[in-house]
This record gives structure tokens, C-alpha cells and sequence, in this order.
């Protein structure tokens, strides 16, 4: 048997299941058409054996997104939650369901519970007010006299019926404008640790991922793209690939080529065996030396575009009083554990596409494009994410997909080698930072940081977004508002350096470096001028942002700051991003030159808490992903080529360097609900390389960090 | 090509080269063993070969010929759970799913030759397995809660 969250088509839903359906913003007939071919727009339905499947507009890529949200709705509900299927909805009829304004399904930026959370919940009541109103006419009792308990509706003579006995005639009952809502002291589910809901699927291999689709008469595909970004397809000699028994074809594109197989195995060896001539175009001369330099003259430029400026002006501070120190990351890839793949079956009146994707309305927008179909005639399922971190919010390997199917009008699976993703993939940009600070009495009194590099909104919009201030903020995340700490003098100044590799949103995107940046700095700082590195940052946190000071004191005491074990040495780091807050204490020793983690302490304040448990293992996996790239992986260029390709060269984090992380939560459930994807990933490079520091006196100014503590290049 | 795949004897007509794992996946329709790096790097093909857990995606088919291979899919009794399975729940260690397969397979096999094992143990046995996810304090878990479980059936 195989699971997914997207195992039910959307008529199968209807028909099947959706006897009691709940639209958000669409009129109540239209909403409660069941078994019509009108638009999904709804998020639950119960059958009659009282089966309730709640529909999941967010994808699930391991964040357990599917769980946190079913558990809004079905709070709301009152569901009884072992009765909770979840299924990830389509893209076009979930985006009309929503209207005109909303025209993008997306997972990203750490927004799915913040976003999603009231709309999920006036599903949920309103479902509930329908059922309750169900059993009140049934009854003939008025519905306020009604009560209901976990999926059961209680007259108080002593009479129930279950939601699923309900549901018909609740599905025939105009939604009210104004349902009740169940009071919030009352939670029964959000913000408790339910169990995922996709657990035994995964440890028992049933989960269906992209990868694991199969459609009858399916083809499979391998593709390879010009190894220099830009360049195209030249000459190819396909003899010998085609003589690999297996292959049915070699499909020419004017930027990659396809070998089709009918299976996976002889389609890769052939692409192997292809012998092409690519014309590289004008980025053959790429190499990481020119970035550099590129980066570093960004540092020097003229014009910088100013994010943030109070005080005086960083070109007025006396010279005796200014620390400066230049900083540098590179770029990184994402490299999901499912390598990139989507499956296409084309019909004359239809088109399906399975693909793990973070953007569904793309997808759509693609294959009606490729096809000539028109949007309403496209499919687009999303089976469980092996990993997303940003990267399947792209469509390129997508559109390659789509390609090849309208060449082959054949049902067919497009699956990237490993290699193929880490040489095109939708890069962390890197970046370098100049990081100045005044100092005079033994206090910070200003703080100049200037970030260079490239801008990822450039790359998706261009001629929407460029020049908008929001644009050109976007590199500068982490500096600006969001920013604790307070200083007389502020300058956050940004440079954008153009570079042609292609670059993403890669998990807590430019947070991924400003933490780094400014994290280390701070650490810099204290330790010139003799200060604790906690007790800098408690002085410098302004009163406007004092929910940071709670998050810093909390890691500070669970992670015993300042009392380490014998031979261990500690570092802390604070930021937010995404509306979330989180501090870090790193406990770690040198051996044989190198940091070994030991443990890591974070606190995190992320506003209300749907669970508890999901909020943790966000948190920690968050933070060893940074630890991963901070330890080891970068990329780099030569010749125009991304000399990376796989494990060996990309290293990721490994159980055995992978120390238990400790996860605190600050109550807080009257602040705005905040992400919890990426939360994690910001503060841990800055806090092991303060905790280096501490233990060895040698600041790592460019990651990762083991290379530059063995090439001395920290 | 003849052996035996989850307790299942079978015949595949793949040519000898290719890695039991694309056999397994495209010919047997086993989907539960992944791929992730075809270059025994990650640890998501794993499975077992006469009991000892393999990298398959390096592992030609014409080398499995007349043994005997068990996959995540042959884990689990008729009705229920392997014990490791289980522990894997209760220690919420998934998040995206995709490497735990293969991660399971691992300490299955560990949990065989080690009964009882140290922090180090599991470190040594189940780095081979990448996942990306960093879900490796919450496996580290999973494996002691496993340990305990199989103490306790004996
Ligand atoms: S796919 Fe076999 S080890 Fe990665
Ligand atoms: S759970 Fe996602 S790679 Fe391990």
C-alpha cells in the first residue's frame, strides 16, 4: 500500500469522501457541490463513516506542515483527530477557491502556519457550526443548547450523533457569516505534540514520494544540461547511447539533452555515453577567484543602496575609534535528498504533472504553456517533498519534464542524477560583508555593515521588482528592522554585484549569512574590548525588541553560558527571521585543530505554538542544515563549471558530527505567529565560530569553516 | 537473474550491470529503497544482503544472484511493525521521510551484529546514511529505543 498526501484525486475527494464541504471564500452552494466538477476550494470533508480529510495548501517536505495545519482546522472542528487524513490540494482549483487576489500556491519564506492559520480555523468553525445546525433541525433543538466533543454532537438530554452521521444534511446547510469560534482557552489539539501524521508511512517505505510514482506504459528520462549556466547544445553523437539496450530515444533541446529509456538505469548510462559539443557561451571563464574579486569590489563600490541609517554617518568616526573586518561566504546548494524528478502524462484533453514542488501554481502555469491546454485542463499532484529547503520552489527541471513529454507523447518520468542537481541548482548566493564598529569608553556606539553580492528577486521578476525597495532589501534581511540591537550610530548599506550563476531561496535565505555577519562581528567586538560576549549583546538589545532578551536569557541558562564542561568551549549567536526568534549555545572542542560539537542549546520564540514537538525538530534540524554548510560544503567554479557533483566533494553533515540539540520554547501565544522552518539555520555558524574563537583565538571570517581553519585562510 | 527478495523468489531480466537498487525500483516495483547519490554516499539504497546492509545503488545485480535480499518493504511482520519501526515512531524521527529507509535498514542490521549499542556504535553504523533533513539526533534516539524493545521481546 502506498501513502500520500496527495493519494486521492480531487474528484475521488469529492465523490468518495466530500459529503460535508467547507469553502472559505466561496458562496455555500458552490462549495457544497458534492461529486460536481466544480473548483476544489474547500479545506475538509467528512464521510459518512466520519473519515475527515482535511485539504493542505502548503506542501509537505518534511517540516510536518500537513500535521500542524490539520490540527488548526480540526481544533476548530472539533474533530475527533484520529479520524484526520490530510491531503495536499491541487493548485488551480484551490487558487480560484481563494479568488482573484491570491495567485501564487507557494510553501516557502517559513509562512504555511502564519499564513494559513486563520483561514484553516473559519474552515473549521464553520464546519462546525453546519454540523451543529445539522443536528439541531434534526433534533429540533436550538443550536446553542448543542455541545460538541471530539467529532461528536451532544444534545443535553443525553442524545449525540457523530459528524459523519451529520454531514450530508450539514453539507446541505448555508455556511453563517459569522460561525462561532470555540474559545482559545479551550484547545484540545494546537499546542499539544500530536504525533505526525505521516510517521508510519515513512518508516515503512509507503510514502510516495515524486521519484516513487508510476503511471502504466511510463518512460523514464535522464537529461544533462551544458555544464557552463547559459550555454546550449552543440553537436551530439548518440551512436553509442542509443546502442544501450533499454533506450528508446535521444532528444536534442536547445539547452540539455534527454535520453528516454524504460527504465532509469540505461537512460542514465546513455546520457553518459552521449558525446556533445557545447557552446559555452559567455561564462566559460567563470572561476570562484572572479567572484571573489567581484564580491570584494562590491565592498569598495561607489553607491551603495542604504537599508537602515540613524546617527551619524560612518565616514564621520574617527579613525582611533572604528573596528572593521571583511567577511565571506559561498555560494551553496540545497541538494535534497530526493534528487530533482517530475512525471508527465499528456492526454488530448488533459495533463497531469506529480511533482514534489513548492510552487504549484507554476507547475500549472508551465505544463498549460507546454501543452497548449488550457490552465483548468492541468493536474498538477504533489506527493510527499524529499526535501525542499527552497530548491523546488524552481521549475527548471520541471519544464524539462514538460519538454520532453509533449516530444514523446508518452507518460514519462524525468529523474536528475545527483550530479546534474548540484550543478544546476538555484544557488545560496554568496556574499561578503564589511562590518565596522565604533567604539569609544569601552562601549559600541555605532555599527556600519555593507553586504555585496548578487539579488535572487532579480533573477525571478525582473522587471516587476528590480528597483523596488523591497527588492533591493532582500539581501539585507536580518539588518534592518528585525535587527535587536540599538547603537547611536547605524548604517546598513547594500551592493549589488552581478554575477551569472544561477541563485534561489535557500533555507532562511540572506538570514543565512547577515547572522554570520553580524553574530561574529558583535563577538569581535566583545572580545577587543574585553566584554562577555552575552553581556554585550544584553546591553546592546533596545527596549523596542525586549522578546529577545527573554529568548537570549533562556539559552543562556539551559545552555549553561560560562560554565562549560572541562576542555570545552562555548559561543552564542541571536537572531530573527520570519517573524521568530532564536538564540543558540554552542558547546564544542578542538581536536587535532578541528571543532568537534559538542552540544548545542537553542531557545526560540516563535509566537503561539501549534507543536510543541514540530517547533523542535524544525529547530534542530534547522540548525545542524547551517551546521552542515558551515562545516563543510561550499561550491566553487572553474572553466565555467560547478566543480562539485556529489557527496564526496558537497559533504554534508554525518550522524557522527551531528551533537543533540536541545530545544527551549518561550511561551508567548499572544505575539503574532511566527515561521519555524528556517529559524533554526541563521544562528548556528555565527555561534560555533564565536565558540572557536574562545577556544583557539583565530576568528573564521569566510565559511566553511573547515577549510579555512586548515588553510589558514580564517 | 534469479534470487530472493523479501522471503520472495524472483527472476528479473535486467542485464548484469545494473545496481539491484534500479532492479528493485524498476523492475520489482520496491520503491521504498531510494536513491540518492548513486555513488554509495548517502546511505538511502540501503538494504540487506544475506542479513548485512549493502549500498545497492553500487551493488550489480549479477552479485545478488541466488541470495538473499531484504528491503524496507520485508521489514515488518504480516500484520504490524519491525521493533525498530516502531521506535523510529515514538522518537518522531522523520521529517521528509526520504532517507529513512534507508536509515532503518541500517540499524536494523546494526542492532543485529550489536545488540546493545553505545552512542559510538550507532555513529559508526548509521554515518553512512546522509540525511539531509539532520534528523540524526532523533535516529540516535530511535536506535537506543529500539535496543530496548528487543531487550524486552527476548
Ligand atoms: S544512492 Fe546508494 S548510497 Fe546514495
Ligand atoms: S528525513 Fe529528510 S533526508 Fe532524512
Amino acid at each position: 500500500m502506498r501513502s500520500s498526501p496527495q493519494s486521492l484525486s480531487r474528484r475521488g475527494f469529492l465523490a468518495g469522501l466530500g459529503v460535508l464541504l467547507v469553502a472559505v471564500h466561496l458562496p455555500p452552494a458552490e462549495a457544497a457541490a458534492v461529486g460536481s466538477p466544480s473548483p476544489l476550494s474547500a479545506f475538509v470533508g467528512i464521510a459518512a463513516d466520519g473519515t475527515t480529510t482535511i485539504l493542505s495548501p502548503s506542501s509537505e517536505m518534511g517540516q510536518g506542515v500537513c500535521t500542524a495545519l490539520a490540527q488548526l482546522l480540526a481544533e476548530e472542528l472539533d474533530a475527533d483527530w484520529s479520524l484526520v487524513r490530510v491531503v495536499t490540494t491541487e493548485g488551480p482549483e484551490f487558487r480560484r477557491s481563494l479568488g482573484p487576489g491570491y495567485t501564487m500556491q507557494v510553501t516557502g519564506g517559513s509562512t504555511s502556519v502564519p499564513v494559513w492559520s486563520e483561514p484553516l480555523r473559519a474552515a473549521g468553525a464553520s464546519a462546525r457550526d453546519r454540523l451543529v445546525r445539522a443536528a439541531a433541525a434534526r433534533w429540533g433543538a436550538p443550536a446553542a443548547s448543542l455541545t460538541t466533543d471530539a467529532g461528536v454532537v451532544h444534545h443535553p438530554d443525553g442524545r449525540s450523533a457523530t459528524y459523519g452521521e451529520l454531514a450530508l444534511e450539514a453539507s446541505k446547510l448555508r455556511a453563517s457569516r459569522n460561525p462561532p469560534r470555540k474559545p482559545r482557552t479551550v484547545d484540545r489539539l494546537v499546542g499539544t505534540s500530536v504525533p505526525r501524521n505521516d510517521l508510519v508511512a515513512k518508516v515503512t517505505g509507503a510514502a510516495t514520494f515524486g521519484v516513487d510514482i508510476r503511471i502504466p506504459g511510463m518512460l523514464r528520462a535522464c537529461s544533462v544540461a551544458c555544464p557552463v549556466f547559459g550555454g546550449r547544445v552543440g553537436a551530439v553523437e548518440d551512436a553509442a547511447a542509443r546502442a544501450i539496450p533499454g533506450v528508446r530515444d535521444v532528444l536534442v533541446f536547445e539547452d540539455f539533452v534527454a535520453v528516454v529509456a524504460d527504465t532509469w538505469w540505461p537512460a542514465k548510462r546513455a546520457v553518459e555515453a552521449l558525446k556533445i559539443t557545447w557552446e559555452e557561451g559567455a561564462n566559460a571563464g567563470l572561476d570562484s577567484a572572479g567572484v571573489s574579486a567581484a564580491l570584494r569590489a562590491g565592498l569598495d563600490a561607489e553607491r551603495p543602496f542604504v537599508g537602515r541609517s540613524e546617527g551619524r554617518s560612518p565616514a564621520l568616526w574617527p579613525a582611533e575609534e572604528v573596528l572593521s573586518a571583511d567577511y565571506e561566504v559561498p555560494y551553496l546548494d540545497h541538494a535534497p535528498m530526493e534528487p530533482l524528478n517530475c512525471t508527465v502524462h499528456i492526454q488530448p484533453d488533459r495533463c497531469d504533472v506529480w511533482v514534489g514542488t513548492q510552487v504549484q501554481t507554476m507547475v500549472l502555469q508551465a505544463a498549460a504553456k507546454a501543452t497548449g491546454l488550457r490552465e483548468e485542463q492541468v493536474f498538477v499532484h504533489t506527493p510527499y517533498l524529499g526535501g525542499g529547503f527552497g530548491r523546488r520552489g524552481n521549475n527548471d527541471w520541471v519544464e524539462q519534464a514538460l519538454a520532453i513529454a509533449v516530444r514523446l507523447q508518452k507518460p514519462v518520468q524525468l529523474l536528475w542524477t545527483r550530479e546534474e542537481g548540484i550543478r544546476h541548482g538555484f544557488y545560496r548566493p554568496a556574499f561578503a560583508g564589511r562590518l565596522r564598529a565604533r567604539v569609544a569608553a569601552g562601549e559600541v556606539r555605532g555599527l556600519h555593515v555593507r553586504v555585496a553580492g548578487d539579488n535572487i528577486l532579480h533573477r525571478y521578476r525582473p522587471r516587476l521588482l528590480q528597483g523596488l525597495p523591497l527588492a533591493k532589501a532582500l539581501p539585507m534581511e536580518g539588518l534592518l528592522e528585525s535587527s535587536p540591537y540599538g547603537f547611536d550610530d547605524v548604517r546598513m548599506e547594500g551592493v549589488l554585484v552581478d554575477l551569472p550563476v544561477p541563485i534561489g531561496f535557500w533555507r532562511s535565505v540572506s538570514h543565512s549569512y547577515t547572522a554570520f555577519f553580524v553574530e561574529s562581528f558583535l563577538d569581535e567586538v566583545a572580545a577587543k574590548i574585553g566584554v562577555d560576549s552575552v553581556a554585550l549583546r544584553r546591553g546592546l538589545i533596545r527596549d523596542s525588541h525586549a522578546r529577545f532578551r527573554a529568548v537570549l536569557e533562556l539559552a543562556v541558562e539551559k545552555g549553561a553560558w560560562g560554565k562549560p564542561e572541562a576542555g570545552r568551549f562555548q559561543g552564542v549567536a541571536l537572531h530573527e527571521s520570519f517573524g521568530s526568534i532564536c538564540a543558540q549555545v554552542v558547546e564544542l572542542s578542538m581536536v587535532g585543530g578541528l571543532p568537534k560539537v559538542h552540544r548545542i542549546t537553542a531557545a526560540v520564540d516563535c509566537g503561539p505554538v501549534v507543536n510543541p514537538d514540530l517547533v523542535r525538530a524544525q529547530i534542530m534540524g534547522g540548525a545542524l542544515f547551517g551546521l552542515s554548510e558551515a562545516l563543510g560544503a561550499r561550491l566553487d567554479f572553474k572553466a565555467g563549471r560547478v566543480v562539485q557533483g556529489n557527496f564526496h566533494d558537497y559533504p554534508l553533515l554525518r550522524m557522527k558530527d551531528a551533537p543533540n540539540v536541545e530545544v527551549h520554547i518561550v511561551e508567548n501565544p499572544t505575539a503574532p505567529v511566527g515561521g519555524i522552518g528556517e529559524i533554526g539555520t541563521p544562528p548556528i555558524a555565527p555561534a560555533v565560530c564565536n565558540a572557536i574563537f574562545a577556544a583557539t583565538g583565530r576568528r573564521v571570517r569566510s565559511l566553511p569553516i573547515l577549510p579555512a581553519l586548515a588553510g589558514g585562510k580564517a | 537473474m534469479k534470487f530472493t527478495v523479501n522471503g520472495k523468489a524472483v527472476e528479473v531480466s535486467a542485464t548484469p550491470d545494473t545496481p539491484l537498487l534500479w532492479v528493485l525500483r524498476d523492475h520489482l516495483d520496491l520503491t521504498g529503497t531510494k536513491f540518492g547519490c548513486g555513488l554509495a554516499q548517502c546511505g538511502a539504497c540501503t538494504v540487506h544482503l544475506d542479513g548485512r546492509a549493502i549500498r545497492s545503488c553500487v551493488t550489480p545485480v549479477v552479485e545478488v544472484q541466488g541470495r538473499t535480499v531484504r528491503t524496507i518493504e520485508g521489514l515488518a511482520p504480516e500484520q504490524g511493525l519491525h521493533p525498530v519501526q516502531t521506535a523510529w515512531i515514538e522518537a518522531g524521527a522523520p521529517q521528509c521521510g526520504y532517507c529513512q529507509s534507508g536509515q532503518i535498514m541500517s540499524a536494523v542490521a546494526l542492532l543485529a551484529a550489536v545488540p546493545d549499542p553505545t552512542d559510538a556504535d550507532i555513529d559508526a553504523a548509521l554515518s553512512p546514511n546522509l540525511c539531509r533533513c539532520a534528523t540524526y539526533p532523533r535516529i540516535r534516539d530511535a536506535v537506543h529505543r529500539a535496543a530496548a524493545r528487543m531487550r524486552d521481546a527476548r
